[in-house]
This record gives C-alpha cells, sequence and structure tokens, in this order.
C-alpha cells in the first residue's frame, strides 16, 4: 500500500457513493422477524505496551478488537486485493524491512511506479497525517483507499471492481466466519468501508517498542546501548546536529498524536534536497504539500518520517534518492544537497524555501560513526519476526501461528 | 441607522464585559498572597539531557510502588564503604529490565573517564534542549542530620561525582542512604502511567 497525494475528483467521488450505499446497505432489514440472538462481546484489544508508552489514537467509529485486528492482517497480505490479484498491501509493505520495500518508488500491480517511496507502517497509528505530504488525511480508514482504487498512479488496481472485490472476499471462508465477528452487530459486514476499517485496526497494531533505544530509554537497562550508540545518541539529541526538533520524541517523529495528547503536532519540512534552478522548486508532481495547497511556501515541505527501524528502510528520503543514510547525514551535515548537473540541477543548501533548522554541520568521522550507530539501535528485531504481524495465510499452510 | 444601532450595541457588550471581567478579577485576591507548588529545583545538578522543566513535572506528580519500575541500584552495594578522595560512579538499572550485571573492561574505562572529567565541576542546570523524552531519574542522597544533600537528575544511567558534591557528602561523616525515583516523560511530561516510581533506598558509608 502506497501513498498517493490526492486521488482525482473523480474518483474520489466514487468513493464516497460506495461509502455511502454500503451504510446504507448496511441498515437493510432492521427490525423485521424475531430478534437475532445477541453475539459475544467482541473481544478488547491489548496494545501490549510497556509503561509510560503511549497507546494510538484509535477513532471512535472503528474500536479495535482481537477480531478486527486478526481480519485487518487476513486483508492486509491477501492478493485479492489488487485487481489482477497480483499484490497486496504487503507487496509494498514488507515485515522484514519494516514494512517498506527497499524501492526508490513504488511499484504498483500494473507495473505503473510511483514517484515516492513506501512509507512504514510502523507506529503509522501514531500519525496526525498520513502520506509523505497532505495535510488532509489524517484517518488510516480513509488513506486505506488510496492504494486500493487510486488511479494516479495504478497501486493496487481496484478502481471500478469494488463489486468484484466484496465478491472475491464473500467466497473466502475465512472472511464468512472473521467479518461477523470483526463488526457483530452488521447483517452484511461484508462491506468497502469495514475492509478498511479492518485495515486501519492491523495498521494501529504494528507498533515498535523493542529496539536496543527503547530497552535503554523506556526499559531502564543500561546495558542495551554500546558506548558508540551512547555517544551518537548525545549527538542527535544535540543542538548541533539538530536532529531531534523533526525527529524527536518517542517516534522520532514531529507529527505526532496519541491517545490523551492534546495538542496535535503536524509537520512539513523543505530539508533542500533540490533547488531546480536556483527557483526553489522540486522536480514536478512530486513536490511536497505544494502539490496540495499551491502555495508557494510549500514547496519541497514533506512530513519527517519516524527514524524507528531507519536501516532498514532504504532508500531515503521521500523519492528514495539517496542510497545510505550514510549520505543522508552528508546531505544534512552540507545543509542541502548540491545536483551539479542534469534536468534536476541546483544547490539545494540555498533553497528560499528550505526549514531554518537545516543549516549544516561538521562531524567527524569518529562522531559520524556514532551517529550511525545510534540509529541502528532504533532497529527492533523483534518486530520484523513477531508472528502477530506476519502472513497469515503463510501461517495457515504452516499449521498456524508459531 | 442599522450601523447607529449596531455600534452602541457593540460598546454597550463590550463596557458589560470590562466590567464583568474586572469584578471578576477584583474578588478576593487582595488577602491571600497566590498559592505557588513549584518544587524548590535549587541546587539540582543535571546531566544527560535532563531538564528542569521534566524535574518540576517529576517532583509535582504522586510517586508510586511498582517493584518492576522501580530502581536497583547496583553500585555502591548497600552497606558499602566508599573512599573519601575517589568520586564515585553510581549506576543504577529498572527493576524489570535485564541489565543486572557486571560492568566490562569498557565500560569501567568509561566510569573511571567520567571521575577525572568530574573535577572539572557538575553542570547546575540545564533546559530548554531536547524535552525528556523516555526516563529520566532523581537520584536524593541524604544523611541523617541532612536530608536531601546532593540531588541528581538524570537520563543516563550512571553518575559520576564531581569532586565538589562528593566532598559535601564526605564531610557529614555520616551514613549516606540514596534513593533513586524515576518517572517515563513525553516532552517533559510525566506519560500516562509513566509514574513516578520510587526505588529502594542503599544506605553506604564514606571512608575516613
Amino acid at each position: 500500500m502506497k501513498y498517493l497525494p490526492l486521488l482525482p475528483l473523480a474518483a474520489r467521488g466514487s468513493f464516497a457513493a460506495l461509502l455511502l450505499l454500503g451504510a446504507f446497505a448496511g441498515c437493510g432489514g432492521e427490525g423485521e422477524g424475531p430478534p437475532a440472538p445477541v453475539p459475544p462481546a467482541p473481544a478488547t484489544w491489548d496494545f501490549g505496551l510497556p509503561a509510560g508508552y503511549p497507546k494510538p489514537k484509535v477513532p471512535a467509529d472503528n474500536p479495535m478488537s482481537v477480531d478486527k485486528v486478526e481480519l485487518g492482517r487476513r486483508l492486509f497480505y491477501d492478493k485479492r486485493l489488487s485487481g489482477n490479484e497480483t499484490q497486496s498491501c504487503a507487496s509494498c509493505h514488507d515485515q522484514k524491512l519494516a514494512f517498506t520495500d527497499g524501492r526508490a518508488g513504488g511499484l504498483g500491480s500494473t507495473g505503473e511506479v510511483h514517484p515516492r517511496s513506501s512509507m512504514s507502517i510502523v507506529n503509522v497509528g501514531y500519525l496526525s497525517t498520513l502520506t509523505w505530504a497532505n495535510p488532509l488525511i489524517t484517518e488510516l480508514e480513509e488513506q486505506a483507499l488510496l492504494p486500493l482504487f487510486g488511479e494516479t498512479p495504478v497501486e493496487l488496481g481496484l478502481a471500478g471492481k469494488e463489486d468484484v472485490l466484496l465478491e472475491r472476499l464473500r467466497k473466502e471462508p475465512v472472511y464468512e466466519a472473521l467479518f461477523p465477528k470483526a463488526f457483530p452487530d452488521e447483517a452484511d459486514p461484508v462491506r468497502l468501508e469495514n475492509v478498511v476499517r479492518a485495515i486501519g485496526a492491523f495498521e494501529r497494531s504494528v507498533i515498535s517498542y523493542q529496539s536496543a533505544w527503547d530497552r535503554y530509554n523506556y526499559g531502564g537497562d543500561s546495558k542495551a546501548l554500546s558506548e558508540a550508540q551512547k555517544r551518537g545518541k548525545d549527538l542527535f539529541f544535540s543542538e548541533k546536529l539538530e536532529c531531534f526538533h523533526c525527529h524527536g520524541g518517542f517516534n522520532f517523529s514531529d507529527s505526532v498524536v496519541h491517545d490523551g495528547s492534546t495538542f496535535t503536532e503536524t509537520m512539513f519540512h523543505n530539508t533542500g534536497l533540490y533547488n531546480l534552478g536556483g527557483t526553489g522548486a522540486y522536480p514536478e508532481g512530486n513536490r511536497g504539500v505544494y502539490e496540495v495547497t499551491s502555495v508557494t511556501t510549500d514547496m519541497g515541505r514533506f512530513r519527517a518520517p519516524t527514524l524507528r527501524n531507519i536501516t532498514l528502510t532504504a532508500p531515503y528520503m521521500h523519492d528514495g534518492s539517496i542510497a545510505t543514510l550514510s549520505e543522508v547525514l552528508d546531505h544534512y551535515a552540507a545543509g542541502g544537497r548540491t545536483i551539479a548537473d542534469g534536468p534536476y540541477a541546483g544547490v539545494g543548501s540555498t533553497n528560499p524555501y528550505k526549514s531554518e533548522l537545516i543549516n549544516g554541520f561538521v562531524l567527524t568521522e569518529d562522531e559520524k560513526a556514532d551517529v550511525l550507530a545510534f540509529l541502528a539501535a532504533l532497529t527492533d528485531d523483534a518486530l520484523l519476526t513477531d508472528p502477530r504481524f506476519a502472513d497469515p495465510w503463510k501461517q495457515d499452510s504452516a499449521g498456524g501461528m508459531p | 441607522m442599522k450601523r447607529i444601532g449596531r455600534i452602541v450595541g457593540i460598546v454597550s457588550l463590550a463596557g458589560a464585559v470590562f466590567v464583568g471581567t474586572s469584578v471578576g478579577a477584583c474578588g478576593g485576591e487582595t488577602e491571600n498572597p497566590p498559592a505557588t507548588n513549584e518544587p524548590d529545583l535549587t541546587g539540582v545538578i543535571y546531566t544527560g539531557a535532563a531538564t528542569d522543566e521534566a524535574l518540576e513535572a517529576l517532583l509535582l506528580a504522586a510517586p508510586k510502588t511498582d517493584a518492576a519500575q522501580g530502581v536497583v541500584v547496583d553500585t555502591p552495594a548497600a552497606g558499602a564503604t566508599l573512599p573519601k578522595d575517589v568520586p564515585p560512579t553510581i549506576e543504577w538499572h529498572v527493576g524489570g529490565s535485564s541489565a543486572a550485571r557486571e560492568p566490562s573492561a569498557g565500560e569501567r574505562f568509561v566510569g573511571a573517564a567520567k571521575a577525572i572529567a568530574s573535577f572539572f565541576g557538575p553542570r547546575e542546570a540545564w533546559a530548554h534542549g531536547a524535552p525528556v523524552n523516555g526516563r529520566a531519574y532523581l537520584l536524593v542522597f541524604s544523611t541523617p542530620k541532612s536530608p536531601e544533600l546532593v540531588r541528581v537528575f538524570t537520563t543516563e544511567l550512571s553518575y559520576t561525582f564531581d569532586a565538589a558534591s562528593w566532598t559535601k557528602l564526605a564531610l557529614t561523616g555520616e551514613p549516606v542512604t540514596l534513593v533513586v525515583t524515576n518517572a517515563i516523560f513525553e516532552d517533559n511530561r510525566v506519560a500516562q502511567d509513566g509514574g513516578p516510581f520510587t526505588g529502594e533506598a542503599v544506605t553506604f558509608s564514606i571512608g575516613p
């Protein structure tokens, strides 16, 4: 599942119509015949987080439950959720790569390449805005529609095949049992609205909290970090490097919301990655928040992604245009990227719309190695093999979850 | 006419609001000075990424007892006698973590280096940098006659005394009791279910 800046209006209109139809369909037939037996209350969801670790904010109209998360996991890994049944959400969000795909631009089910890289879904339940640069998309359930039905570019390619999708799902015995459990109050729960609700619930459950950094910083395990990682931590949180301003807090991102938070932060930054012809422009079609607002000062502004598991999510930046973390540090050390020639030539450090926090810094090779060591401490190895987030269809064929 | 009427109405409403807020603001404030519950942070030594905002939040929150979340002091051991002339390194871990083990040679070297660096003196204020996210620890060293003689607030899991603070404790000639209270913070605020958690006290002596 990748992220689109905006869907064409026509496509969005059809989504809305679908959701409305679904809502009416869900209401049909009530009040007739004998009262149905009261189903057991769905098992509530336990995020299982350590003390003091924030819980994701759960929408009131999509409460978490064990069955719903399981349904969402099934759907996430189900290739029937693409038009030609070749891809699932997991095709671009691979667990072993911290739910990214290792590509500069996501590859859609029909072969189209997305202009932006696939974002990790780890800790996505804490984000105040979704996608790389769209302040309008704030709910996972809403975002899930984009890769399913988006046409610019085609990702999962289900636009116009909504009925086909639901028919496929109705034929699957696992879903025949799971949809009613996940949505026990509905007579006909196999609806598009519930598909994205279940996927959203699963995504909200994918939380990283077991990295070496977490064991040190939250768990109070003094041995969890190496000395190099501790030195790197001090540099990372220093005013010299300024990293923490955009990649701070428990989620190493400055656009965060969670259960109990009183203030929702939504931030986007131009890091001086481009400066086409000295005008401040970014490449056409990939200009950040500007694509949504058309406000000049929004040129090149993108959301700072979480740095959790960052060593696994190469290539980097919104367009995957930097191959390694070492080169990312070089980019920030220079206060912006200089592209000497070609269509994207320009001196990023002089981009007029660049964040005032990107001013460059000097790191020795040893210091750079320490910062990289610290970033490696953000890798949550347990998450990469956690059976709760793994492909359930493969688990079925292997005899169930270990 | 309508416009004049609106202006008159606005002026009247503004006057009423002014009188109302003025009366409300004056009521009962002359007799008692405003109460303050700001904790005393005087003399606290800050290390790591600890901030005074986080410490204030910790001191204002009601402490909880949870053995799994409380701090266990690794060094010094209870009942130990520490040399007066060598500022020691205090080390601890959270009870529920798996950190309790002997330090490696490299870690001992770092501890010694910190001890040397400590002669350059403590940092006595630290604020307005990166907010605290995660755990921070308040170390309170007390003697029978001098409660809270030295206080240290840190985000690290060890603290090496500076010479002046260590001398202050040593000169008392009394046994020293250390209590470490920790809390989990989010942006300098104590997080939901984040404590503060009080650890068990450890008493040690300082040799002649």
